[in-house]
């Protein structure tokens, strides 16, 4: 901050504006006006037709069944996430690169796919689905196999959030509290969920916003039976299909709530890791 | 091996074969069986379905004639969104890295939104901007453009669903870039296009790349958004676009795992049948199964 004479590329007036200008034109254009759009659409009809919407009979039913896939996902994968990331950065054994690389699987394959995998192991007349149906047990068009697949794509984020963290942190502070004497419980609770809370919060609220919003993998092993296995986003499909527009808003508005939520607690969580890193920084530069 | 590391306790945890932190039992087990049950078993079940095909089979449904138009289409419009995504990416990268104006905040945060966005919610919005009668569709059906259930509509969506790699891939490869080089150059009478070109561009190619190979990734596994804008609405049938497009989004995963489409064909068929099995889903899911499985295999389903 000191150097304010350095001339850098693209400092003159001209074209610093010039770009900025595009730059705000293109944002407005390809993010701004349909994030707008879906909320014009959605109160077009006036806030009564948009309330009288989002408490129609099926809508509520796809909004309860998308809370309980988000409620039943986001702590299974919290619980994975976190343990799979104390294992594979505070330990070294055989395997751990490839358990990494095995987590950023769902990633790799795209959604219908993870449907699919699903659908052919446990469908009836899949290899555990005939051995389940005999058993009196369907997964796949009903709830728990878009619970399964929503687990599936959803899984990673709190893993991938926290590792990097973990590992750039080490394990000093929690190889001294061991010696400290201190309990397993009480390590995590004091010494490391301290250090990844923010990491840890983005990485449900990723987790959240994936679980909700899953389109791909759950149209494929769901059924699309209104009321019964219908989804959010599944939902807004059946409604666009069927010419509801308005419809469709309503409920994709919800959605884009929930997204501008995450973006916000992102940058919530950026502001607050800038901060934790500052006073390290001045440290350095003293030192 | 924890003593490179710096360990506070080398003495310690040098020890082989010694942990001194707890639980990696625990967590060995609760990973392991996490893995075992949520990844590895749906993909063995993959494995082990495809092992019953020969190989003619399976070529048969790769090289059928619909299944290769769409690769081509699949192609085609993930490479033209990439590297759309790559000029506007850069652009977007360096304006919120150089520069402060009002408001940055705000759109450096925004930049996440084709992630955090839905895909359902993403398609269907790019449907309502770019149909006939839509804000942009408008404006574009005076020039004679048609976007919606054309290639274009593909990429469209393809573009606002993978956005974001391009920005956030760049931006700190930017934000990194020490200034030396660039000072010295300028100093030595180099016109800012001229230190651009030679000696800020190279550093950033690799990050670029990455980007829009992130996003070309991304645009061929593209589902939800594609299938809004580019077809398997109930209305397009009687178009004029051949069923290419619906393959589009089913293909898709074949970028990067081309077996999938071996299982997928007696995947989609073992699906047909468990619908006509399960009575009171029939309707409903008949419309799903259309615009995704039989999307996987084209015809090969006759």
């Amino acid at each position: 901050m000191q150097r304010t004479s350095v001339h850098r590329v693209g400092e003159q007036r001209w074209v610093r504006w010039t770009l900025i200008c595009l730059a705000l034109g293109l944002t407005l254009l390809l993010l701004v006006m349909p994030l707008l759009l879906i909320f014009v659409e959605a109160f077009s009809g006036g806030a009564q037709t948009w309330w009288a919407n989002l408490t129609d009979y099926y809508t509520l039913r796809a909004i309860g069944l998308t809370l309980l896939v988000a409620a039943l996902t986001v702590p299974l994968n919290l619980l994975f996430g976190v343990f799979l990331a104390w294992l594979v950065t505070r330990f070294e054994f055989p395997g751990r690169k490839l358990l990494i690389t095995l987590i950023d699987i769902p990633f790799a394959v795209s959604p219908v796919v993870a449907g699919l995998l699903y659908l052919l192991l446990y469908g009836s007349n899949g290899w555990l689905g005939g051995w389940l149906m005999q058993h009196d047990v369907q997964l796949m068009f009903a709830w728990p196999g878009i619970v399964m697949v929503t687990v599936f794509v959803t899984c990673p984020f709190v893993a991938r959030e926290l590792i990097p963290l973990m590992q750039q942190q080490g394990r000093e502070e929690e190889e001294a509290a061991v010696v400290l004497g201190a309990s397993g419980w009480q390590l995590f609770r004091r010494v490391t969920l301290p250090n990844i809370q923010w990491a840890l919060l983005y990485g449900v609220v990723l987790t959240n916003a994936r679980a909700v919003g899953e389109f791909g993998a759950v149209s494929v092993v769901s059924g699309n039976i209104r009321g019964e296995t219908n989804t959010l986003p599944l939902h807004i499909e059946l409604l666009y299909q069927d010419y509801n527009a308005v419809g469709a808003f309503t409920s994709a508005s919800l959605l884009a709530v929930i997204a501008l939520v995450t973006l916000l607690v992102k940058s919530f969580v950026e502001w607050r890791q800038a901060r934790q890193r500052a006073p390290l920084h001045e440290q350095q530069e003293q030192g | 091996m924890n003593t490179k590391r710096g360990s506070l306790l080398p003495r310690l945890t040098s020890h082989p074969g010694k942990r001194v932190l707890p639980g990696f039992a625990l967590s060995m087990g609760v990973s392991l069986l996490f893995v075992s049950l949520v990844l590895l078993l749906p993909i063995s079940g993959l494995v082990v379905e495809s092992a019953g095909m020969s190989w003619a089979q399976y070529w048969a449904v790769v090289s059928d004639e619909r299944v290769v138009a769409s690769y081509r289409v699949t192609l085609w419009a993930a490479l033209i969104a990439s590297l759309f995504n790559g000029v506007v990416g850069l652009l977007l990268a360096w304006v919120l890295v150089r520069y402060s104006f009002p408001g940055k905040r705000v759109v450096d945060a925004l930049m996440d939104l084709p992630f955090a966005l839905p895909t359902a919610v993403a398609g269907i919005t790019l449907a309502a901007l770019f149909a006939e009668n839509g804000w942009y569709g408008q404006w574009l059906a005076t020039l004679g453009i048609k976007v919606a259930f054309t290639p274009l509509g593909i990429i469209v969506a393809m573009s606002f669903t993978s956005l974001p790699f391009v920005v956030r891939t760049v931006q700190p490869v930017l934000e990194d870039l020490p200034v030396e080089d660039e000072e010295a150059a300028i100093s030595m009478g180099a016109s800012d296009w001229t230190v651009f070109r030679r000696i800020l561009f190279p550093s950033l190619w690799p990050a670029l790349m990455t980007g829009i190979a992130l996003s070309f990734t991304r645009s061929l596994g593209e589902f939800g958004a594609i299938i809004f804008i580019a077809g398997n609405m109930p209305y397009v049938s009687g178009s004029d676009q051949p069923d290419d497009f619906h393959s589009t989004a089913g293909v898709r995963p074949c970028g990067g795992q081309r077996d999938c489409l071996g299982g997928a064909a007696g995947l989609a068929d073992s699906a047909v049948r468990h619908q006509s099995v399960a009575g009171p889903l029939s309707a409903a899911s008949a419309r799903t199964l259309r615009s995704s499985h039989a999307a996987y295999v084209g015809s090969s389903c006759r």
